[in-house]
This record gives C-alpha cells, sequence and structure tokens, in this order.
C-alpha cells in the first residue's frame, strides 16, 4: 500500500485487527496489516472505512469461505514479511499449494475474487500442471465435471485423403542411386585415361561397378583424392565466399529452391525412367547432404528403407518390377553412413 | 450434495480464471484436450485472449529433401498434425488470431495455407519462412484474405515481385518486412517498386552487397529500421576479382542511413552469429544451430516469442537497441 492511501486511513481506523464476514455468514476477525495484503479488503477500508467493528464488517465476496479465507490469510501472513528471500518464498509456495484439487479449485476462485493476483498465478499453474498431458476423460473425472458436448463440437480429427508420394519418392531414389554408379564408372574411366596404374583385377572393378562389395579402402582413397582436389581449386580461387545465387537456383537455409516451372512438375509426374535421365545431369551440392546424422540412426533408416522396397515390390506387378530390376539388383548404395543419402532431419 | 456443489463450482469458475489457467498450457493441450471437455471449458477456449497469437513455432515437419520441386517431401503423418491443429484452432479462435508464426521447418501446403487464410481475416503479422510446397496461386489468395496484415517474414524467393505486388495491392497497412535469406538487386529493385512505404525491414544474417543496400537506402524514403546485423556485406569488383567481403559499413552508407530512426549493425569478427553467417557463406542454416534461434532479431518488433516459467509461448516485442550486442565465445 502506497503512503498517500495510508495517509488517507483516518485514526480511528488504524486499528491492529478488521472484521470479515465470509460467505457463510460468519464474521471473524483478523489482522489488519494481513487482511490489507488482499486489494479488495484494502480498498474496502480505504474507501469505505468498512471493517472497523464487527457491525459494519467487510462482506467478502459469495466465494470466499472460512476454510479459504484461513488459507489465503497464511498466504499473505507469509508473503507480507519483507525481509524474505525469492528462495524462501518458492519453497513456501511449492508447499502450500500441495492440496487436493477440489481446494485448489475453490482457492483459485476465492484469491481472483480477492483481487490476490500472485495467489492467482500460483494456483493457476498449479491447476495448468494438473490438466497438462491429461485427456478429456482424465480431466472431466479429476474435476468431476459433466460429459455435454456433441460428437461435432468434440471435433476429431481430419482424415488424410491425400494420395501417399511414397512411389515416386522411391523411385527418385532408386534413379538417384543409378546415377551415382554411373558418376562412378566414368570417373574411374577419366582415372584410367589419366594412366593411373590400378592394381585391381578386371573381375573386381566389374563387380564394384555392377554395384558388389568393392574394398572399402579403395572407395575411402579416391573419395580422399576427390576432396584434395576440390581443396587445391577453392585454394586457387581469390573469392572467399561461393555466389549465394546462381542463375536459376537460390539456396535458402539448406534447401533448393527454383524458378517454379510447369518443366519441372511434368518431370515430377514422368516414369522412373524418365527420371533417370533428368537425374543423370544433375549435381547435388551441400544442402542435399545431411552430415552429423548418428550413424545408428542411418543404418535404422537404410533397414527401413530397404524393407519398404521390399514389401513395394512384392504387392506391384511384374512389368514394374522390370522397371525397377537394376535398382534392386544392386546394393543399397544410397543410404549408406557415409553416402550423400536424403536422410530425415532431426531439426 | 458436496459433489453437486462441487461441480457446480467448477462450472461457476469465471471464465477469466479457465482463461488464465489456458493461457499457461500449449497449443497441442489447448486442441486435443481442453476444448473437448466440457461446454464451460469449450466456451473458455474460445476466449480471444487465448487466440491473438497462434504460435506453431514448436510444429515441425517431419521431412526429408528431394531434388525436384518443391524440394521437400513432408510425411503424411506430420501433415496430418498440422492439419488437424489448424482445424481445431481456427474453430476455437472465431477469427480472432492476429499473429500466426509458423516454424522455419514446417512446410505448410497450399490447402493449409488458403484454409488458414479464410479463417483468419484479422490477421496483421504473419512468420512464414519455408514456402517451398505453396504455389503462386494459393500465395496470392491467401494475401488477398489478408487485408489488415502489417508484418511478414518471408524466404528468399526467385521471383518477388508478384508476392510484392500483392502485397501492395491488398494490404494497406503493411509496413515491416523480413527476408530470411540473401536480398539481391533483383528483390530489392522488387521492393522499391511496391513496397516504397515500407517502414521496417531486416536482412539479418545474410549475404547482402553494397549495391543492393544503397539501393535499399535511397529508394525505400519511408524506412525507419533497417537491420542489416551479422550480414555478410560484399563488394561487386571488375572482372578478374569478382567480389570483396567489407569490413566495416563506409561513410556513404553511414550518410544514407543517417535519416533512418535506427540501423543495426554487428560486423564483429567475435560476434558468434557474424562467424555463422560467414561459415555458412552468407546463407545461415538454422537448423545446426540453437532451436529457435531463427526467431531472434534485434529490431523493435521481431522478438516472436519467449518461454514464461510455464511453457507456455507469449507473444512480446523486444526492447530497442541500437547497435546488436556481439554473442562473444
Amino acid at each position: 500500500m502506497s503512503e498517500i492511501d495510508m495517509a488517507v486511513i483516518k485514526p480511528e481506523m488504524m486499528k491492529p485487527y478488521i472484521w470479515l464476514e465470509t460467505s457463510d455468514g460468519s464474521i471473524q476477525q483478523v489482522e489488519q496489516e494481513i487482511a490489507m495484503y488482499c486489494p479488495l479488503i484494502c480498498q474496502e477500508i480505504i474507501q469505505k472505512g468498512m471493517g472497523s467493528s464487527k457491525s459494519c464488517a467487510i462482506c467478502l465476496p459469495q466465494r470466499v469461505s472460512p476454510v479459504t479465507l484461513s488459507l489465503i490469510l497464511d498466504y499473505c501472513r507469509f508473503h507480507q514479511v519483507p525481509g524474505r528471500s525469492n528462495k524462501e518464498r518458492k519453497s513456501y509456495d511449492e508447499k502450500f499449494i500441495r492440496m487436493d484439487t477440489k481446494r485448489l479449485c475453490e482457492l483459485t476462485s476465492a484469491a481472483d475474487s480477492l483481487q490476490l493476483k500472485p495467489l492467482v498465478d500460483l494456483t493457476s499453474r498449479a491447476l495448468a500442471r494438473i490438466i497438462e498431458g491429461k485427456s478429456p476423460e482424465e480431466i472431466r473425472e479429476i474435476f468431476h465435471l459433466p460429459d455435454d458436448l456433441t460428437e461435432e463440437e468434440k471435433l476429431e480429427p481430419l482424415k488424410n485423403t491425400t494420395d501417399d508420394p511414397r512411389i515416386r519418392l522411391l523411385n527418385r531414389l532408386y534413379a538417384k542411386k543409378r546415377k551415382e554408379l554411373r558418376e562412378r564408372e566414368r570417373l574411374k574411366n577419366v582415372e584410367v585415361e589419366e594412366e593411373h596404374v590400378d592394381e585391381r583385377s578386371v573381375d573386381d572393378l566389374l563387380s564394384f561397378i555392377n554395384g558388389n562389395d568393392g574394398d572399402p579402402k579403395e572407395v575411402k582413397t579416391s573419395k580422399n583424392k576427390k576432396k584434395n582436389r576440390r581443396k587445391k581449386e577453392q585454394q586457387q580461387k581469390n573469392s572467399s565466399l561461393k555466389e549465394a545465387s546462381e542463375v536459376n537456383k537460390v539456396e535458402v537455409n539448406g534447401q533448393s529452391i527454383r524458378h517454379q516451372s510447369a518443366e519441372a512438375d511434368r518431370i515430377a509426374e514422368t516414369s522412373n525412367s524418365h527420371t533417370e535421365d533428368v537425374f543423370a545431369h544433375r549435381e547435388f551440392d551441400d544442402g542435399d547432404i545431411d552430415d552429423g546424422i548418428d550413424p545408428a540412426l542411418k543404418e535404422k533408416i537404410d533397414r527401413e528403407v530397404e524393407d519398404f522396397a521390399r514389401r513395394l515390390n512384392s504387392d506391384w506387378p511384374e512389368r514394374m518390377q522390370e522397371l525397377l530390376s537394376s535398382g534392386q539388383e544392386r546394393k543399397m548404395m544410397l543410404f549408406t553412413p557415409n553416402g550423400n543419402s536424403f536422410l530425415r532431419r532431426n531439426a | 450434495m458436496e459433489d453437486n456443489d462441487y461441480i457446480r463450482r467448477w462450472e461457476d469458475l469465471d471464465i477469466d480464471i479457465l482463461v488464465k489457467i489456458f493461457q499457461l498450457l500449449d497449443i497441442f493441450e489447448l486442441t486435443s484436450g481442453i476444448s473437448r471437455v466440457c461446454s464451460a471449458w469449450r466456451l473458455a477456449c474460445c476466449d480471444p485472449l487465448l487466440w491473438k497469437t497462434l504460435d506453431l513455432s514448436m510444429l515441425r515437419s517431419n521431412f526429408i529433401k528431394i531434388p525436384l520441386e518443391p524440394f521437400v517431401y513432408v510425411d503424411g503423418r506430420s501433415d496430418r498434425t498440422l492439419t488437424r491443429i489448424l482445424k481445431i484452432s481456427l474453430s476455437l479462435s472465431q477469427q480472432s488470431i492476429m499473429t500466426l508464426i509458423f516454424h522455419f521447418n514446417l512446410y505448410v501446403s497450399d490447402e493449409q495455407l488458403t484454409y488458414t487464410a479464410e479463417r483468419c481475416p484479422q490477421l496483421r503479422r504473419l512468420v512464414l519462412p519455408a514456402w517451398n510446397r505453396i504455389k503462386k496461386p494459393g500465395m496470392c489468395k491467401a494475401i488477398r484474405g489478408w487485408k489488415e496484415l502489417e508484418s511478414l517474414t518471408m524466404p528468399c524467393i526467385a521471383n518477388p515481385p508478384y508476392i510484392l505486388e500483392e502485397i501492395s495491392t491488398h494490404c494497406k497497412n503493411f509496413s515491416e518486412l523480413k527476408i530470411m535469406g540473401p536480398c539481391d538487386i533483383f528483390f530489392a529493385s522488387s521492393l522499391a517498386a511496391f513496397l516504397p512505404k515500407l517502414r521496417v525491414l531486416s536482412l539479418r544474417c545474410s549475404m547482402l552487397y553494397k549495391d543492393v543496400l544503397i539501393l535499399i537506402l535511397d529508394s525505400l524514403q519511408h524506412l525507419e529500421v533497417l537491420n542489416i546485423s551479422h550480414c555478410v556485406l560484399m563488394e561487386a569488383l571488375p572482372a578478374p576479382q569478382q567480389k570483396r567481403i567489407i569490413k566495416e559499413i563506409d561513410v556513404t552508407i553511414r550518410q544514407k542511413a543517417s535519416r533512418l530512426r535506427e540501423f543495426l549493425t554487428c560486423m564483429e569478427d567475435s560476434c558468434v552469429m557474424c562467424q555463422r553467417t560467414r561459415t555458412d557463406e552468407g546463407l545461415i542454416r538454422w537448423y545446426k544451430y540453437e532451436e529457435g534461434l531463427w526467431k531472434t532479431d534485434e529490431g523493435e518488433c521481431w522478438g516472436y516469442s519467449l518461454q514464461n516459467e510455464s511453457n507456455a509461448i507469449v507473444f512480446v516485442r523486444c526492447g530497442r537497441l541500437k547497435f546488436c550486442t556481439a554473442m562473444s565465445k
């Protein structure tokens, strides 16, 4: 309470006790200093001069019962003491709200009618914690509420009517895998032209081209060579940054965004073989790669994709299987811990 | 008898108390449990106080990147979750939503956006940083419905004129724009052509060419606040060199920016955000960094949300900062 408010109080009002009347008609005497912690009571005393005697007791709102009033006064008694630390107050508050739901509801209602905002906030938070994570049925049970809503009002979730585009996605994944194999073959041919001595046998090379397990060390070496070559090329360039936007492509926050065109939409709808051709001429940049993902997660995704492919192929007609046969015969190289895979991002 | 009294008490509990309690709960609680308990709670759930801001920034799409348009494939389940939450929250809000925030990785579809636009005619502020799946007609249709729109956070797009033209035609009070991505000369000239009365512009954490910045300062005469904090400022050079990074803002730019109420800059080597922008080559990959970092902004009106004690998301306005305090290592 401000000094101005205190100045308004008449000397005869400055008594240590005031009289309060609760909803059931019972009147009780309360320390004025504590009671005035409630804005509503403070207002009644200052503006109307009420509560000075039993005959002119302050009538409290309907929702304030004697039990809730005593709880509220306990709260006020603790909090109006000036020297307490925040830690003490917090600890007291935690203990204070340990009560059954019924009493907590009544206390919230009473505190609100007395305009005691700190207590309303405290009890509201406690009630919110009770409600959190509960189903409507559980909430009704806890608070003894009626189930008086119609089915329409309960707003059931929408049914999903959209077509599942996973098949088209799988086609794209297979197409990318085949493109990568062709790319490796081309790189190998270039290396042969440069007269690099390759100590592997013809059988090994053929099995590598066909996608069978080659020597992982060899693969790693070629990758490192490529990395070193790229590094050298970058150092030769004076520019410290890549051009952010190319002629027909802008990558935004890791997502590739291109000019919208009917052509792209048409390509998306085409068959698997057509998609393969489209992929053959496209470079994948860093935005398409997801690094830093747990190898265990990658393996899990590998298994899921293989399993999905297996189930998908068992359902498809034979002619569709023939279309994808080239992709299925080879080992799934797309989803490997070292490969440039499309992975679900843990963003 | 006591039990009946108890039921009566709960139903008599002031709606504003229920609203106060519900304000402490998140969007998932409001849409799944609370609104389906009873008619009294349902009524409290429709209170406009709960729906001034619909913050979906904790909701992300489960997606993988694909090489063809729209460059993302969103998992059906996360799409259904978004549709369900939109359907329920837009029904409960009864057209009172004024601020709508989507997560950086929440890929909204055309249908979802137009459905939302029809049910948020009062919308003043939209945060939509990714719209790979939204086609031009869908975006235009949505903007036509948002006549009160004042503020937009959008991605950098390849063809900006159509969207800016729609905004200039239909959103007469539009004044604040935040672009999440590089702003090139085409974007800047589109801004000058269609939104010359823009008052607040944020281009933070992106690559920005000096001539683009000068064009913005020259052509946007009503501009009051410009945020280029943590930008990689570049200068185009003649043929062999092509470009170089500008380490500090020169006199020309300072002079042109002197008319602004606020010109927010940060180009400190010690600043973590500046380092990140450079590492990501002027195209910051927000998903690599702390959750929610993409939402922060030094400007007065871009601090989208704060977590309060009960994890409820509350819309706030940041205090004004003259210069960004560098987040030192």
